[in-house]
């Protein structure tokens, strides 16, 4: 059976920290920006795993990306208030530029706003770094969701 | 097919997490008996709660109808048992000749060793991973044996129900994901009644089964529907035939050659405050202190010191030390 962990690391230095299952950016002030969650995928049950995305399913009241300009091939904006990059080895980043640049609202994996993440091998997906900017309306706790869609042979 | 919040979710780092959801309503969520808390580790990060034989800890809510209906709805619990899930039957079965051998982890209008009508119950059994629906439309029972999971790991349960169907194109109304791949599913008549009794997750209300648990996550959903996965639409027609059937029993098999598709979700949560909650503390410097010898003839802050009749000072008499001499200076008591 397929099963899929997640993995989350310090963000500074790429060290592990564990496996999750719930992101917690913490506390935000208004206007700013979180700080930068580094997490990856690794799949057990499976021979190889292939065409992984990512979809921004709730944004918790946050306004995802208004009108998404510089849309690259993996399907990232270069604008939005939910950053996404990935890359195949650790990088400490001090920002992100990529973003979501909308909502999945078709729970499909063919959904347009869903961004594409490579693997680093045949069950590992590439490190991912999240991060969330809420708008001045947004205050207060608030929770939402991604989810994974991938192939597995 | 828009995404439904929690009524109820939380990451149970301790007892008091139980009723105090990150979201949603706490339901009257509530223990009986005590957990023990089991600290953060390389594999958590967060610490978790852990149902013993001695703790008999289990959660329950004695209003589940602000959480759950029987319309619709899903229930999730991210859970880690000691002994392995094998073709979804259970190595740590309690061994009862006089209870039902079954665990349960989650139920609805669970009496003493079974659950009455209306009534829900998930739990393991020697015939696999059990998922059972009663009301006066019928009990279906959706047993699953597709499930395979490793001593002491974490895994995502999921038992998702929906009277109508989850989906145009997948008339099932009764499922089960782990780790959010569809391990099983069924179609059984569920009528819309409301939630009776207690909900009991871990245990029966009673506490009579027993099985040891530990858990760091508890949802419940109020509605749950989504399109048949694209492996379970690949997979070979007799399976899907079979399990839209109203049979009392369904597994799913697989095209090995074929690609299959999986989806898992991760939550996330954050806080926004008005005001930076950031505290800055500065480094800190340090300086290396020297004895100092103070010349007691020197001219302090208010003047040399001098006797009563303004002559000079006696020996039985101090002038004040200066101002702001550090402490740990030795102060010179003789004059020179």
């Amino acid at each position: 059976m397929a099963t899929i962990t997640t993995r989350e690391y310090n963000p500074f230095t790429g060290a592990f920290i564990g496996n999750i299952n719930w992101v917690s950016f913490g506390n935000i002030s208004v206007g700013s920006t979180s700080q930068i969650k580094v997490i990856d995928f690794v799949f057990t049950g499976v021979t190889s795993v292939s065409n992984i995305k990512i979809g921004l399913m709730n944004s918790a009241g946050v306004t995802v990306n208004e009108s998404p300009t510089g849309i690259l091939s993996d399907g990232t904006a270069s604008n939005g208030r939910f950053g996404i990059e990935h890359s195949s080895s650790f990088e400490a980043k001090t920002g992100l530029v990529r973003h979501f640049a909308g909502t999945n609202t078709s729970n499909l994996s063919t959904d347009p706003y869903n961004v594409t993440i490579e693997t680093r091998d045949s069950v590992t997906s590439e490190y991912v770094y999240l991060d969330v900017e809420p708008g001045s309306s947004n205050t207060g706790r608030a929770s939402g969701n991604w989810k994974v869609f991938f192939d597995f042979t | 097919m828009a995404f439904v919040p929690p009524s109820y979710s939380s990451s149970l780092t301790d007892m008091r997490a139980v009723s105090s959801p990150k979201t949603g309503r706490n339901g009257l969520l509530s223990c009986l008996g005590f957990f023990d808390f089991v600290p953060p580790s390389s594999e958590s990060t967060e610490g978790h709660l852990s149902k013993t034989k001695s703790n008999v800890g289990r959660i329950i809510s004695i209003s589940p109808s602000e959480l759950i209906s029987f319309e619709t709805g899903a229930v999730s619990m991210t859970i880690r048992l000691p002994y392995a899930i094998e073709d979804g039957v259970y190595g740590g079965l309690p061994e009862s000749a006089r209870y039902a051998q079954h665990m349960v982890l989650w139920a609805t209008h669970h009496g003493e060793h079974y659950i009455s009508s209306p009534g829900i119950l998930a739990a393991l059994t020697p015939s696999g991973v059990l998922f059972e629906v009663w009301t006066n439309l019928g009990r279906h029972q959706l047993f699953s044996t597709n499930v395979n999971v490793a001593a002491n790991t974490f895994f995502e349960i999921k038992f998702a129900w929906n009277k109508d169907g989850f989906d145009e194109g997948w008339p099932s109304t009764m499922a089960i994901f782990v780790d959010g791949i569809l391990v099983g599913h069924r179609r059984g008549d569920i009528a819309d009644t409301s939630i009776d009794g207690i909900f009991s997750v871990l245990d029966s209300p009673s506490g009579k089964f027993g099985a040891v648990a530990e858990i760091k996550r508890l949802e419940l959903y109020p509605s749950f529907s989504e399109e048949l996965p694209a492996y379970v639409q690949s997979s070979s027609s007799s399976v899907s035939s079979q399990s839209i059937a109203d049979t009392s029993s369904s597994s799913m098999s697989y095209d090995d050659d074929f690609p299959r598709a999986g989806k898992a979700t991760i939550g996330f949560d954050f806080y926004v405050g008005a005001g930076s909650n950031t505290v800055v503390i500065t480094d800190i410097s340090y300086h290396v202190v020297s004895q100092k010898t103070i010349d007691l003839n020197a001219v302090g802050p208010i003047g040399a010191a001098l006797n009563e009749t303004g002559g000079p000072l006696t020996p039985y008499m101090f002038p004040e030390p200066p101002e702001d001499i550090p402490p740990g200076i030795t102060q010179t008591r003789e004059r020179s």
